[in-house]
């Protein structure tokens, strides 16, 4: 078959055939192979960067961490999760007798939910008598209490209905603070305890 | 002496021929076994990079694992920063109403006083701060009413009370002699704008621990 002139050009042909064959069922393919997994490793070396980023990220927040137990401590105790009003009560007492000055009337409203903030918030009426300065520093104290509170209105008179007045005599002022509670379902007739969710705070039926 | 080719030219011509064949045959096995030596090179490369793509994995499943464990972390972080936020929004628009009393201690003249005074905020957390009262840039304002020795001392008092930080408009609202203390009954009022509104009222830099 290979005999005579035909002979090397049969034999060229086939094996140039062969060789084409072995090239395009086993080469390429293991090429293509040898590619994707190139591409996979690169994916995966690519994927690292971004862990260790998210990680970096993780250990700077966990270096963080007593700073922002803190921070929630802190908060939590400026808006308690309850209305708390015991101790909301006593802190104003306690402002008046460090002042000097006399409480005459306190008035807590009844906490409103604000949908905006999450918080509920309690409107306190104060009434109190005493020195202009005795008077600027109660405020003063009210403001630095270590709950949250919010002076909202000052009105100050004479006290007692005296027709005239000075800044060093007595007055009687008329206040309104505003305090906040994260407390969602506050105050009479509200769900007793914390409640964060105001749809949690909703009365059921059968419950 | 002279040498004579006797062999037939047909046989030396396959000869020729199969020398030929011989050596295309051999070109193609070495043509082959090069393809081949490829081949094992390439499956050789891909083991390779197999082996690096399983020790990536595992490098990426560890730290994946790490992530996962101090995920609490970026949890407590955002609880921390909502936390803030809620404080900030609890002082939103604070007023020292303290500050404002020191500083009318301030500027009343000695020889005028107060009877009566009203110090009120605009709710600015409000959604519509002018429906409860605020206009634009003021915050709120402060009225009052008392009396005075001249209409000298009144006009020194509203001049002061214009220099305060964050208090405009002072006026005075009515000036009436008064016989019986040899002076005048004056009612005065004076706006605030937002300059008068705390750092933490303006939210920022709230301080969670007062």
């Amino acid at each position: 078959m290979l005999r005579g002139s035909r002979g090397p050009l049969i034999a060229g042909a086939g094996a140039l055939a062969l060789v084409l064959l072995v090239v395009f069922f086993l080469v390429l393919p293991k090429m293509g192979q040898v590619s994707d997994a190139n591409d996979e490793l690169a994916a995966a070396e690519g994927q690292q960067g971004t862990l260790e980023s998210q990680l970096a990220a993780l250990e700077q927040a966990e270096a963080a961490a007593p700073e922002a137990r803190e921070t929630i401590r802190d908060v939590e105790q400026q808006i308690p999760p309850t209305a708390d009003e015991p101790g909301l009560l006593l802190l104003i007492k306690n402002a008046s007798t460090d002042t000097g000055v006399t409480l005459a009337t306190l008035t807590p409203g009844t906490p409103t939910l604000d949908p905006a903030t999450g918080l509920s918030t309690i409107p306190l009426a104060v009434t109190a008598t005493g020195g202009y300065f005795q008077l600027t520093d109660f405020l003063y104290t009210i403001e630095t209490l270590p709950r949250a509170a919010k002076v909202v209105n000052v009105a100050l008179a004479p006290a007692g209905g005296e027709a005239v007045t000075t800044v060093t005599n007595l007055l009687e002022m008329q206040a309104s603070v505003v305090l906040d509670t994260s407390d969602q379902s506050a105050g009479p007739g509200s769900v007793p305890g914390p409640t964060e969710d105001a749809a949690a705070a909703a009365p059921t039926e059968g419950t | 002496m002279s040498q004579v080719n006797l062999l037939p030219p047909d046989i030396l011509q396959a000869q020729r021929y199969r020398r030929l064949t011989s050596g295309v045959i051999l070109a193609g096995l070495l043509a082959l076994v090069l393809v081949l030596g490829f081949y094992l090179l390439k499956s050789n490369e891909l083991g390779g990079v197999n082996d690096d793509i399983e020790a990536q994995n595992a490098t990426n499943a560890s730290i994946q694992a790490s992530i996962a464990d101090k995920q609490r972390f970026a949890e407590l972080q955002a609880r921390a920063q909502a936390q803030q936020e809620l404080l900030s929004s609890a002082f939103a628009g604070e007023v020292s109403f303290s500050a404002l009393l020191m500083d009318f201690s301030r500027v009343i003249p000695s020889d005028a006083y107060v009877d009566t005074l009203t110090l009120q905020t605009a709710d600015l957390a409000a959604e519509d701060p002018a429906a409860t009262g605020a206009q634009a840039g003021l915050v709120g304002s402060i009225t009052g009413g008392g009396k005075a020795v001249s209409i000298d001392s009144l006009s020194v008092f509203l001049t002061r009370l214009e220099q305060v930080q964050g208090w405009v408009n002072p006026w005075m609202t009515t000036v009436t002699r008064n016989a019986e203390v040899n002076g005048f009954d004056y009612s005065m009022s004076v706006d605030l704008t937002d300059e008068v509104v705390t750092d933490r009222g303006r939210g920022g830099a709230v301080d969670a621990a007062g």
